[in-house]
């Protein structure tokens, strides 16, 4: 597709809906792809309109990782999913330490969807990846019939590049190694939750997603060596994140529920829908496995960090051939902080 | 689940309603089960409805109740 | 939390546990049943377990995952109907918010034909561990009364609005199967006739086809406290929160479920997946 102007109307962003034809790679497509997402997305590399993005690559390791994005409501307090997929794509590479490079976006829309909100969660996407100082560099988009696709979906992948001397790997969890968290849970669930007509509650909560490489460079700073996992807490909340590290490391963990920072806000959101924050997703945070002697310099470093603030010693990993992740209640007794066993509510990330 | 809480009272809305708020999460329920809700009463929610009002003397006197057990154990003891 | 918080201090918890430790009566064993879901939930979640003295046990009663509770249960949590093996429960911990609506008084009669006492408690931890200290010191005193714990949300009549609610809208069925338990007469509602429109059961015609359970599922011993989860030959192997095999793993507040969810890290001997 060369760069010539086609000679059409523009889109009619502010009345007109996604057709079939959007999505079958003739005029409507490229005009869709020009008018909405080059026009948020415009860098170098997307602006060539080639099926693919080519570029040199540093040498070193790479990472990368890719999500689907299905959110409901797409549109939810403090995001959208067009902001949640570029972060969460970022977050996925930036928890393997790496420096993030470039990503590309894959759109699955509905038939009937309304291109100005194809437009806003193009514009947040942009706007997202700006922030992060990456760039969206190819993509694609199909259109699928009405009722046979929820609005939109999204898929994005992230490619990073790996610092030297840094290995971060869900095995590496030792006994006397500390899990750190870098600040409260919970307030992505809730917040899309929270715009579920079925739920029938209010409040002011915000979603928390965000980018969090530049939290993870300010950590490997201070304790790169030392560090031997990093995950963020999505689907499935703070207790999936530790019991995956557990059964992969084949580790157990022990928490103590009172260093584990919950917005009030969202504990009492939570005793309302009868729901335990440890389950409950969060966009922006993440738990760090480091190695004892550099806990204190860690966490020091992380509440220096914006999206750190309230970054605290959560627990410690200990050797259990069972892997159970337990936690000593603020109450005092002992319980595990098991995997979650069914579906807490769909279509949280 | 028999699982709820106890939530103030904010606000009295028309039809038997009122509004309740948790540490800024709200929520409409009916009181059509209850009689005489003011603002400020803690209620007892169960799928929407208003079961019961908190007495708040009587949480007073339960954890004063509760404290006097506990002062009843021995001054030196086990964590 | 106001109204919250207050009863999940550890602090008091610990020292009120303490408490319990003293009144027991050395070399006696206190066995008090709860039975209901929000109970057993909040004992498991909280490890209430863990604070109180050895020679006092929580025994898991049935739950009931929408909080409607016959009568009769109460009567096969003591016997056996097959004349097998009974459990020694010296008392109960009555539910929380059921009681808000019926008041206590529906409990009189079962502490009085039984001589167990019942104590009715709230959901929150130090509501339990108070309802326990209550319940030893009625042990040691000889007597089988009905208290209310819960007095800050529960009276002895009850929400009568609520119960006229429900009188015109329900009556009880002559009798009722329940899982584990068996027939127990007079123990299950339907609605009354001027619903019958409104009645699926009658509109649609449906009838109950007897299911049989799995021959290894261990329900109806768990429910009537006979056995601890893991001892089900079927917990953890073909029973799971995401494989149910009966009611207590089904409902998030059975025995087997809060087990699983929150205390199987002390069933140490045994292998689980």
């Amino acid at each position: 597709m060369s760069a010539t102007r086609l000679r059409t109307r523009r889109l009619d962003v502010r009345n007109g809906l996604i057709d079939l034809s959007h999505g079958a790679g003739g005029r409507a497509s490229a005009q869709l792809i020009e008018e909405i997402f080059r026009a948020e997305f415009d860098n170098p590399l997307l602006n060539r309109g080639d099926d693919q993005a080519a570029f040199d690559v540093p040498a070193g390791r790479m990472v990368i990782s890719t999500d689907g994005y299905v959110v409901s409501p797409l549109f939810f307090p403090g995001g959208d999913i067009g902001s949640l997929a570029v972060h969460g794509t970022i977050n996925d590479v930036a928890m393997a330490g790496a420096r993030r490079l470039h990503l590309a976006a894959g759109y699955i829309i509905e038939e009937g969807f309304p291109l100005a909100d194809l437009q806003l969660i193009a514009r947040s996407m942009a706007r997202a990846a700006r922030d992060a100082g990456v760039s969206i560099v190819t993509g694609d988009t199909k259109v699928v019939e009405r009722g046979k696709g929820d609005g939109v979906f999204i898929t994005t992948t992230g490619l990073g590049l790996v610092p030297p001397g840094l290995s971060l790997s869900a095995d590496r969890a030792r006994p006397g190694d500390q899990a750190i968290l870098s600040g409260c849970i919970g307030d992505h669930g809730v917040a899309v939750m929270s715009k579920r007509a079925n739920l029938g509650f209010e409040t002011d909560i915000l979603s928390d997603s965000a980018a969090l490489h530049g939290l993870v460079a300010a950590m490997v700073c201070v304790a790169g060596p030392s560090l031997r996992v990093m995950r963020d807490p999505t689907r499935g909340g703070l207790a999936a994140a530790l019991n995956e590290i557990a059964q992969q490391s084949g580790t157990g963990c022990l928490l103590e529920e009172g260093q584990i920072p919950v917005r009030p806000e969202v504990a009492a959101a939570c005793e309302l829908l009868g729901l335990d924050p440890l389950y409950v997703a969060s966009e922006g945070r993440l738990v760090a496995i480091v190695a004892p002697e550099a806990a204190d310099v860690l966490v020091a470093a992380m509440r220096a960090h914006p999206l750190g603030r309230d970054a605290a010693r959560i627990g410690e990993v200990v050797a259990d051939d069972q892997c159970f992740v337990q936690m000593t209640t603020s109450f005092g007794g002992g319980r595990i902080v098991d995997w979650l066993a069914g579906e807490q509510l769909p279509r949280i990330c | 689940m028999c699982l709820a809480i106890p939530i103030r009272v904010d606000a009295l809305l028309p039809d038997d309603m009122a509004r309740v708020t948790l540490d800024g999460v709200s929520k409409c329920v009916s009181i059509a089960l209850l009689g005489d809700v003011r603002v400020g009463d803690y209620l007892l929610i169960h799928v929407g409805y208003a079961l019961a009002r908190l007495d708040p003397d009587e949480a007073e006197e339960t954890l004063a109740l509760m404290r006097e057990a506990a002062m009843l154990a021995p001054l030196a003891m086990a964590p | 939390m106001k109204h919250i918080d207050e009863y999940r201090d550890g602090n008091l918890a610990r020292a009120m546990a303490a408490t319990i430790a003293r009144e027991t009566v050395p070399g006696r064993h206190y066995q008090f049943m709860e039975f209901c879901g929000g109970h057993t939930h909040a004992i498991s979640r909280y490890g209430i377990e863990d604070l109180l003295p050895a020679n006092v046990q929580m025994v898991h009663g049935p739950g009931c995952p929408v909080c409607v509770l016959p009568v009769g249960r109460i009567d096969d949590a003591i016997l056996d109907p097959s004349g097998g093996r009974a459990i020694m429960v010296d008392g109960f911990v009555g539910p929380a918010h059921v009681s808000a609506v019926t008041g206590t008084h529906p409990y009189e009669s079962i502490a009085a034909e039984f001589a167990k006492p019942v104590v009715v408690a709230g959901f929150e931890p130090l509501d339990v561990v108070h309802a326990v200290l209550m319940l030893v010191r009625q042990i040691n005193e000889g007597r089988h009364d009905v208290e209310n714990q819960y007095f800050r949300l529960v009276t002895q009549q009850g929400n009568r609005i609520a119960q006229r609610a429900m009188e015109d809208v329900f009556e009880p069925r002559p009798s009722f199967e329940w899982r584990g338990l068996g027939e127990l007469p007079r123990s299950a509602l339907r609605l009354r006739d001027i619903f019958s429109d409104l009645d699926a059961e009658r509109r649609f015609g449906i009838e109950t086809v007897a299911a049989a359970d799995n021959p290894g599922c261990e329900c109806g011993e768990v429910l009537r406290g006979l056995k601890k989860p893991a001892e089900c030959k079927l917990f953890g192997t073909l029973c799971s929160p995401e494989t149910p095999m009966g009611s207590c793993m089904v409902s998030p507040e059975g025995a087997c479920s809060a087990h699983w969810t929150y205390g199987r890290f002390r069933d140490r001997r045994r292998t689980v997946p």
